[in-house]
């Protein structure tokens, strides 16, 4: 579906404009003036500048999701995905490629791109050490053969966790989760809120391999407990 | 990871939300079964899905904020600069252009090349971003330092240095104005 990056660099303007006014005709183009110039790389620009700007509601509303809004960082997300989004336009060289799945295409851009803003956030910077930790399990409880604990405390984390578990196939969210290892529940919570299992280790003060091992008992308790339907709430 | 390889992937997020719109129900498990070589991508991006899928998302009218993001990320998709230099070139912005809009002075970008510098204010590299219009990832590429895994094989990298030193030896040595200086220092400790 996408070029090699030297052929990119190599190709003729007029194609490029060709391809994307047929990917997005339907937003208008402006007019070439009979006898002028034409400036294809301008229209070019022009045309993804209002692709962009038919998208730009969503976008935001998924950098809020992923990235959060603390220290602007959903808008550094923003960035990324518009970086990423005029790179893949750009990039696409059938016509199949954009015009049958471009919902699909950018929300994967923007789910992506989003997500390696917030892991440079965390690798570079250091601000995910300054995130509150909202979980509250008790590990003694959970050393104790896992009794009935309050892991989540805060409902975005609850809403979080209920369309994750909505996706891998949950129904019935209260009928599990206090049937569920307390840390296995940290655990999945904490890689909601993207942190890797490094990191959770840390958190928790166990081995990452534990905590990769939680992940995914947590994630087969899950499949064997549940009916594979979307939840109601979605 | 192979071009190829991120090319599949990318195919098979794509499905996974082409079916979710279509109203089907697709789940992490189901896919993971499907393509078990791709376990961690997938469940990572699933999660993030998620997250965003959790509670309705209802599209807001644009905000200002989020028109500038949008434009300075199709001006970062054009950038081909991988230095600060070069960038400047590709925009047509002046070396003092840019030390103003940062409110430091230029010597300040050298002293990331050579160093690794931590406590960085992230008004700094939104700072940088925007002047450049760059994303912030790409602007902190730009600064880092240079040759680092051969000068650290050498012993030649110095101990880190802060960000509060280094803007106090730049007003020691009369490159940083008193109300720049106060400026970052304000910054700085606000992080």
């Amino acid at each position: 579906m996408q070029r090699e990056e030297h052929e990119l660099e190599t190709e003729e303007p007029e194609k490029l404009v060709e391809r994307i006014r047929w990917h997005i005709g339907e937003v208008g183009i402006k007019r070439d003036q009979p006898g002028q110039a034409v400036h294809h790389e301008e229209i070019a620009t022009e045309l993804i500048e209002r692709l962009s700007m038919r998208v730009l509601g969503k976008a935001e509303g998924i950098a809020k999701r992923i990235c959060g809004t603390a220290y602007d960082l959903h808008s550094e997300g923003l960035v990324e995905i518009f970086k990423e989004l005029n790179r893949v336009i750009r990039a696409v060289d059938t016509r199949e490629g954009l015009e049958t799945q471009f919902a699909a295409t950018f929300e994967r851009i923007a789910i992506d791109a989003c997500r390696r803003v917030k892991s440079a956030d965390h690798r570079i910077s250091g601000k995910g050490n300054r995130r509150v930790q909202v979980i509250s399990g008790d590990e003694d409880a959970d050393k104790e053969g896992g009794e009935e604990a309050s892991v989540l405390d805060q409902k975005e984390d609850q809403a979080a966790l209920r369309g994750y578990l909505a996706i891998i196939g949950e129904h019935a969210f209260e009928s599990i989760a206090h049937r569920m290892k307390p840390r296995q529940m940290q655990v999945m919570t904490l890689r909601l809120q993207g942190f890797d299992f490094k990191e959770i280790g840390e958190q928790l003060g166990i081995h990452r391999d534990t905590a990769s091992s939680d992940f995914e008992k947590a994630c087969l308790f899950i499949q064997t407990n549940i009916s594979p339907e979307r939840g109601e709430n979605l | 990871m192979s071009p190829n390889r991120f090319n599949q992937i990318d195919t098979i997020k794509e499905e996974f939300i082409q079916e979710w719109n279509d109203g089907k129900s697709p789940t992490l498990i189901s896919y993971l079964s499907r393509f078990p070589q791709y376990a961690e991508e997938l469940s990572e991006f699933v999660m993030a899905f998620a997250q965003v899928h959790a509670v309705p998302l209802e599209e807001a009218q644009p905000t200002e904020q989020a028109k500038e993001a949008m434009l300075r990320g199709l001006s970062a998709g054009q950038a081909k600069a991988r230095t600060v230099a070069a960038r400047l070139k590709e925009i047509g912005m002046s070396e003092p252009e840019l030390a103003k809009r940062l409110r430091t002075p230029i010597e300040l970008l050298g002293v990331f090349h050579s160093n690794q510098i931590q406590n960085v204010p992230s008004s700094f590299w939104r700072r940088l971003a925007q002047a450049l219009s760059l994303s912030e990832i790409q602007g902190r590429q730009m600064l880092a330092p240079r040759n680092l895994a051969y000068r650290t094989a050498k012993g030649a990298i110095p101990q880190p240095r802060t960000f509060t030193d280094v803007i106090d030896d730049l007003q020691k040595n009369g490159l940083l104005s008193p109300e720049d200086y106060a400026f970052w220092k304000a910054e700085s400790e606000a992080e």
